[in-house]
C-alpha cells in the first residue's frame, strides 16, 4: 500500500499513518481500530479513515459492513486524493472496477484541469476497457498538457482499440482513418519508438501494408531500438506476405534461415514460401519438376554445410508433406533412417519423425513403417548397463537411442500386441529400466530411463483397453505398481505423476490422486492446462468438501486474474507499450471465456448448492462465487458459446497415433464438455427453483408463479434425458487416450441416475398444494404424492445394493465391476440423498405458513410432513446402511496388503531376470493405499449420509455444516 | 510464476521473451529476463530459465541465453547476470559452461518453502558474464565475502 503523506509531523497524518501500517502489515484488526480512533477524535469527518476502514472490513471479510462503510464515503464528492486512493484498492479487491470510473469521473468535476486526476481516471476507464472514455479523458489531458506526446497518442491507441472492438464499416470508415489521420498529424513529433509502433498498428489495420513498408525504411525508423532488430525484420516478411510479394518473401526468408539454420519455424516459413513463389509463376508443381528438385538441392546444400544440425534434414520431410508430388515412399522411408541413424542419441527424435508417419507406405512393404523399423534396428547399440565405472555420457546416449527406436516402434505400429508378446516387451523394458538407473541425480531431474518404465506402462493400459479386460482392475494394478517404482527413483517426472492420477482415478482412489496433484504443483496458468486432471473428476469422486476448495481456488485464479491483467493493461499504456495493449485485451478475454475457468465456477455452484441446503445464497457467496443469474428459471439457459479449450492432452506423451486421434478432434471434445456444462446447469437451475417454488407457496399458498418455469425447467430435464440415452452416450464409454476423463463423465452420470429425481421433485412440488374446493383454504395433497421421487431413488439404490450384495467377492456380478465406476454411482446416489433431503426441508418451508395455522387446521398439514420425513429418512437411512456395509468390506482389508507382501518372496528368475514383475513393496504400498483411500471416500460419503439423515430425523431445516 | 509476474515482464520487457518449440509444436523451453541498473552497473538479468525434461541433451540452454545476450548486447549492457541456487551444480555447471563466473555468494537468498525438495532457506550464487561494452571484465571479478539479500542492487 503506497502511503500518501505529505506532512509527516501533522497529528493528523501521523494518525492515519498508524492505520495505513496495519494495513500494510496486514493486520486489519488492528487497521480497523486505529481507523475507528481516527473517526472518534474527529468527530467522524475524516473521510480518508472512513475509506481505510472500509478496505481493512473488506480484507477481514466482513463484507456487508465493509459495503456499508464504503457507501458513507461514496455519498460525499471528493478529490482528496488519499480517499480516492483507498476507495481505488477497495474497487479492486471487491471486484468493482466500474466504480473506480464513476469515482473519478465525480473527482474530475471538482478538478477539472488536474493533470492528476485526469490520468487516474484514464486507467479507470482503461480497466473496464471502455475505449471511448479513455479517448474523451486523453484528448482532456492532451489539451490540459498539449507539449506532452503520451496523452496525445493514448487517444490514437483509444480510437485503434475501438476499432477493433466494433470492427465492420465503421471501423474501416471512420474510427481507422481518424487514427491514421491523428498519428499522421504528429508524425514529426513522434520522438519514441512506441509511437511509430503504434503509427503501424494503425497502418497495419487499414492494410496499407506499402505504407508499413516505407516507414520501416523511412526517417522513422531511426527511433526504433536495436533490440527491436529482429521484431522489424519478422515485420517486414509480414507485409510482403500480405502485399503478395511472393518471390521477395521467398529471398526475405531464405535469407532469415541462413542465420538460424536449425530454426523450425523459419523453416516452415521458408518451404511454404517457396512453394508459393514458384507456384505463382507457373502453375501447380508436377512430378519431376525442376523447380522441386532445385529446392531439394538447395535444402540439401544446407544440410550437407550442417552436418550436426536436424533441422535441415527434417525439412525434406516437411517438404514432402506439403507438397505430395513430390513424396515417394521410399524417399520418406530413406530420409527418416537417415535422420534416426544421424540423430538416434538424442532426445525426441521419436517424436520429430512421428510427425511424419502418414508419408511412408500402408500398401508397399518395402516402404512400410515396419521396413523402416527392419532396417534401422541392426544399427541400434546393445541395451547399456548402469555400472560404477560405466562412461556415464555414452550410457545416456545408448540408452537414449533405444528408447526413441522403442517410441518409434510404438507410434509406427500403431496396434496392441498380442498377450505374449506384449508380456515379453513388458519383461524387456522393466529389465532394462532397471538396469539403467543412475546414482547421484539431484531430485529435480529425472532418470533418463523413466521413457522405458513409461512405455511398459503404456503397454498395461493398451492391455485394459482391449475389450473385456476393461472390466477388471488387474492391467490398471500393474501399470501402478510400475509407477510407483519409477517415482521412487524419479520423484519430480511430472509423466510419472499424471499417469498415477489417472490409474488411482480410474481404481477410485480421489486422496492419493489429489496428493499428487499437490505434489505436481498444479497453480496458476497450469489450472488452466493441467487443472482438468482432477477437476472433472470432483463430480465423480464423492468427495465434495475436497473437491469444493480445488473447485473455489480455480475460480478465485480466474477472478483475481482478470482484475490482474487490466492492471498491466494500465502498465502499457503508462510506459507506452502499445503493441501490448491488443495482446493484454485479448488476453481478458481469454480468461473470461476459459472453459476451466466456467466449468469450476458451475461445478462450485452445484456442489455448493447440495452440500448446503436452502441457505443456498450465502453458501455459495461467502467462498466468492456470487449466484448469478443463470441459475434462475427465468433467465434463459446459458449457451456456453464460444468457450476456448485450454486443456492439454499432450501432457502424457503417447505414440500410437490411433490414440492421439481422439485428443485431435478439438470441437467433438469441446462438445462434450458444452453437453456436461449444459447438464449441470439445468440441474442446477431445478434445484434453485425448487427452493424458490417452497418460498413462493410459503408466502401466497401456492405456486402460481413458479408453476410455468416449473414445467418449461421439466421439459428441458425430459428433452435432455431423451437425447442422452440413445446409442450415442454408451454407458461407462472410456476414452482411450491416458488424458482424457474416464470414464466420460456424462454418460456415466446418466446411467448412475444422476438428475432423475429432478423431474419428479418438480412435479412434488407442483402438486404439494392442491387447489382447495371450497375457495377458503388450500388443501394438501396425498402423501402418496412422493412415491415417484422416492421411486426413482430406489432405482438408484437398488443399483448400489447389487454392488454391496458382491462385497468384493464373486458371489453376484455387480453392476460395475470397477471401483471407479462404483464409486461414480455412489456419488450420484449421496447427490440424491442431498436432493431427499433438500425437497424434505423445502416442504417444511413450504408448508410453514399451514404449519402455524390452529391445532385443528394444521393437523393435515402435519401428518403430511410427518409421512414425507419418515419415508425420506428411511430411504437415506437404508442408502447408509448399503454404504456403511461396503465400507466394512473395504476396513476389513486394510493392512492386509503389507501382511500378505511379508509372506511372499520377490519374483527373480534364472541369471536375476524378474519378468518385469512389480516390486513387492510398490504392490503392497499401491494396494494399501487404494484401500485406505476408499475407506476413506466411502467413510466421508458416509458421513454426508448421516447428517442428511440427522436432519431428516429431527426435521430441523438448515444447512449442513 | 503468477500469471501477473509473467505480464510484467512481457509489458516492460517483452525483448527479452524467448521460446524453443519442437516440430511437433511442445514447448521445450523458455528464457526471461530484463535490463536494469545504472552507469557501468546497466546489465542485463536472466529471471527464468527452463527446458522440459524430455529436451534436456539438446543446447537449448546454450540457445536460450545466447539470445537473451544478444538483447542485452544490443542495449549496450556491460554484462548478463543471474540468480542459482548453490546445490544446483548442473546448472551452475552450464552456466560456467557458456562463459558466466561465479560472482559473489548471496546468503539465504531463496526462502524455504512447502516443497519437500525445497524445505531449508538456500544461498545463491551470482554469476556474471561479461559484454563487449566491458573489455576488460571488470564487472566479473568476483567478491570475496558473501553478501545478505538486502544489500544486493
Amino acid at each position: 500500500f503506497i502511503l500518501q503523506q505529505n506532512n509527516k509531523s501533522d497529528p493528523r497524518e501521523r494518525r492515519l499513518k498508524a492505520i495505513y501500517d496495519a494495513l500494510d502489515a496486514g493486520n486489519n484488526k488492528k487497521a480497523i481500530q486505529e481507523a475507528e480512533k481516527v473517526l472518534r477524535k474527529e468527530a467522524g469527518d475524516s473521510l480518508c479513515a472512513k475509506a481505510l476502514r472500509a478496505l481493512a472490513l473488506l480484507r477481514s471479510g466482513r463484507l456487508d459492513e465493509a459495503t456499508a462503510a464504503a457507501s458513507e464515503v461514496e455519498r460525499v464528492d471528493t478529490s482528496e486524493e488519499s480517499v480516492l486512493q483507498a476507495m481505488t484498492y477497495f474497487y479492486k479487491e471487491s471486484h468493482r472496477l466500474d466504480r473506480i470510473a464513476a469515482m473519478y469521473e465525480r473527482a474530475v468535476q471538482q478538478q477539472p484541469k488536474s493533470e492528476d486526476l485526469l490520468t487516474s481516471l484514464f486507467m479507470a476507464h482503461v480497466r473496464v476497457l471502455d475505449h471511448k472514455k479513455q479517448q474523451l479523458t486523453a484528448a482532456k489531458l492532451h489539451r490540459l498538457a498539449p507539449s506532452k506526446n503520451p496523452y496525445y497518442f493514448w487517444s490514437v491507441m483509444s480510437v485503434l482499440m475501438q476499432a477493433t472492438e466494433c470492427g465492420g464499416e465503421l471501423a474501416s470508415k471512420m474510427l481507422l482513418p481518424l487514427a491514421a489521420k491523428m498519428a499522421e498529424a504528429f508524425r514529426d513529433r513522434m520522438n519514441a519508438e512506441a509511437e511509430v509502433q503504434l503509427y503501424l498498428m494503425v497502418l497495419e489495420m487499414q492494410e496499407r501494408f506499402e505504407d508499413c513498408l516505407a516507414t520501416l525504411d523511412g526517417p522513422l525508423s531511426s527511433l526504433l531500438s536495436p533490440q527491436s532488430t529482429e521484431m522489424t525484420r519478422q515485420q517486414r516478411m509480414g507485409y510482403l506476405e500480405k502485399l503478395g510479394r511472393k518471390q521477395e518473401l521467398a529471398d526475405a526468408r531464405w535469407e532469415d534461415l541462413t542465420t538460424e539454420p536449425n530454426d523450425w519455424a523459419r523453416w516452415q516459413s521458408c518451404i511454404q514460401s517457396s512453394i508459393n513463389a514458384d507456384i505463382s509463376q507457373g502453375g501447380d508443381y508436377v512430378e519431376a519438376d525442376p523447380r522441386l528438385s532445385e529446392l531439394q538441392s538447395r535444402m540439401d546444400a544446407i544440410a550437407a554445410e550442417h552436418p550436426g544440425l536436424s533441422g535441415p534434414r527434417l525439412a525434406r520431410l516437411e517438404l514432402m508433406r506439403r507438397c505430395p508430388v513430390s513424396c515417394r515412399p521410399e524417399t520418406a522411408l530413406s530420409l527418416m533412417r537417415s535422420y534416426f541413424e544421424a540423430f538416434a542419441s538424442r532426445p525426441a527424435v521419436a517424436s520429430d519423425l512421428l510427425q511424419f508417419r502418414s508419408l511412408l507406405s500402408e500398401t508397399d512393404e518395402n516402404s512400410s513403417p515396419a521396413k523402416l523399423l527392419e532396417l534401422i534396428r541392426p544399427g541400434l547399440p546393445e541395451w547399456p548397463k548402469a555400472a560404477a565405472d560405466a562412461d556415464r555420457q555414452q550410457l545416456v546416449r545408448d540408452l537414449t537411442a533405444r528408447i526413441n527406436y522403442e517410441q518409434l516402434s510404438r507410434g509406427l505400429l500403431n496396434k496392441p500386441m498380442d498377450a505374449e508378446q506384449r508380456n515379453a516387451k513388458i519383461a524387456e523394458l522393466i529389465q532394462a529400466y532397471r538396469a539403467n538407473l543412475l546414482d547421484g541425480l539431484r531430485p529435480t531431474e529425472v532418470q533418463p530411463a523413466d521413457d522405458l518404465l513409461l512405455l511398459a506402462v503404456s503397454l498395461h493400459y493398451d492391455a485394459w483397453l482391449v475389450e473385456d479386460a476393461k472390466q477388471s482392475e488387474t492391467h490398471l494394478l500393474q501399470a501402478l505398481y510400475l509407477l510407483d517404482e519409477g517415482l521412487s527413483g524419479s520423484p519430480s517426472n511430472y509423466n510419472i505423476m499424471l499417469w498415477m492420477i489417472r490409474l488411482f482415478i480410474a481404481l477410485g482412489a480421489w486422496t492419493p490422486a489429489s496428493n499428487l496433484y499437490e505434489r505436481l504443483d498444479v497453480k496458476q496458468i497450469l489450472l488452466e492446462s493441467v487443472g482438468f486432471v482432477l477437476s472433472r473428476q470432483v463430480a465423480r469422486c464423492g468427495l465434495l468438501s475436497q473437491g469444493l476448495v480445488m473447485l473455489n481456488n480455480t475460480a478465485m485464479f480466474y477472478k483475481n486474474n482478470w482484475r490482474d491483467i487490466v492492471e498491466h493493461l494500465c502498465t502499457a499504456y503508462r510506459i507506452g507499450n502499445f503493441r501490448k495493449v491488443p495482446e493484454l485485451v485479448a488476453l481478458t478475454d481469454r480468461v473470461s471465456s476459459s472453459l476451466e475457468s466456467v466449468f469450476c465456477g458451475l461445478e462450485l455452484r452445484h456442489q455448493s448448492l447440495l452440500l448446503s441446503g436452502p441457505n443456498i445464497v450465502e453458501g455459495v457467496y461467502e467462498m466468492g462465487a456470487p449466484p448469478e443469474s443463470s441459475s434462475s428459471a427465468e433467465s434463459p439457459q446459458p449457451a456456453f458459446d464460444g468457450l476456448v479449450d485450454g486443456r492439454d492432452f499432450r501432457l502424457v506423451r503417447e505414440f500410437r497415433s490411433d490414440l492421439l486421434a481422439a485428443t485431435a478432434d478439438a470441437s467433438r471434445l469441446l462438445e462434450d464438455e458444452r453437453a456436461w456444462l449444459l447438464y449441470r446447469s439445468l440441474g442446477l437451475r431445478c434445484v434453485s427453483h425448487l427452493t424458490r417454488m417452497a418460498t413462493e407457496m410459503a408466502s401466497t399458498g401456492s405456486v402460481t408463479k413458479q408453476a410455468d418455469a416449473a414445467r418449461a425447467l421439466k421439459q428441458q430435464l425430459m428433452e435432455q434425458s431423451a437425447g442422452s440415452t440413445g446409442d450415442s452416450l454408451p454407458a461407462f464409454d472410456i476414452e482411450p487416450h491416458p488424458c482424457l476423463p474416464y470414464p466420460a463423465c456424462l454418460p456415466a452420470h446418466f446411467a448412475a441416475g444422476s438428475q432423475a429425481l429432478l423431474a419428479p421433485a418438480i412435479d412434488y412440488f407442483l402438486n404439494l398444494l392442491p387447489p382447495s374446493t371450497d375457495n377458503s383454504s388450500a388443501g394438501v395433497a396425498d402423501a402418496s404424492s412422493i412415491d415417484p421421487l422416492l421411486e426413482s431413488f430406489d432405482a438408484q439404490l437398488a443399483a448400489v445394493e447389487v454392488i454391496n450384495a458382491d462385497g468384493g467377492s464373486a458371489a453376484t456380478a455387480p453392476v460395475e465391476p470397477l471401483f471407479g465406476q462404483q464409486l461414480q454411482r455412489l456419488s450420484c446416489l449421496c447427490e440424491s440423498v442431498c436432493l431427499l433431503s433438500l425437497v424434505h426441508e423445502l416442504t417444511a418451508v413450504a408448508l410453514a405458513g399451514k404449519l402455524a395455522m390452529s391445532k385443528k387446521q394444521r393437523r393435515p398439514y402435519e401428518t403430511f410432513c410427518r409421512t414425507v420425513r419418515s419415508r425420506i429418512g428411511d430411504r437415506i437411512n437404508r442408502a447408509a446402511t448399503a454404504l456403511e456395509a461396503l465400507e466394512a468390506v473395504w476396513k476389513a482389508k486394510i493392512g492386509q496388503a503389507w501382511t500378505d507382501a511379508d509372506g511372499q518372496e520377490e519374483t527373480v528368475g534364472v541369471g536375476g531376470d524378474d519378468g518385469g514383475q512389480p516390486k513387492r513393496r510398490c504392490r503392497a504400498k499401491v494396494d494399501e493405499l487404494l484401500c485406505q483411500s476408499r475407506c476413506r471416500c466411502l467413510g466421508e460419503m458416509l458421513n454426508l449420509l448421516r447428517v442428511k439423515a440427522r436432519l431428516s430425523e429431527t426435521g430441523r431445516a438448515g444447512g449442513a455444516s | 510464476y503468477g500469471l501477473s509476474f509473467y505480464l510484467t515482464y512481457l509489458v516492460h520487457w517483452p525483448e527479452y521473451f524467448k521460446i524453443a518449440e519442437s516440430s511437433d509444436g511442445r514447448v521445450m523451453g523458455y528464457v526471461m529476463g530484463k535490463s536494469e541498473g545504472y552507469n557501468e552497473k546497466w546489465h542485463g538479468h536472466v529471471t527464468a530459465l527452463s527446458v522440459a525434461p524430455e529436451f534436456r541433451r539438446l543446447g537449448l540452454a546454450g540457445k536460450l541465453m545466447a539470445g537473451l545476450e544478444d538483447v542485452s548486447e544490443k542495449k549496450r549492457a556491460y554484462f548478463v547476470d543471474l540468480f542459482v541456487r548453490v546445490s544446483n551444480d548442473v546448472a551452475v555447471a552450464l552456466y560456467k559452461k557458456l562463459g558466466y563466473t561465479v560472482y559473489r555468494r548471496v546468503l539465504e537468498y531463496y526462502s524455504g518453502n512447502s516443497s519437500p525438495m525445497f524445505e531449508q532457506d538456500e544461498d545463491a550464487f551470482d554469476m556474471r558474464k561479461s559484454l563487449s561494452r566491458d573489455p576488460e571484465r571488470k564487472s566479473m571479478i568476483p567478491l570475496e565475502k558473501p553478501v545478505r539479500p538486502e544489500d544486493v542492487d
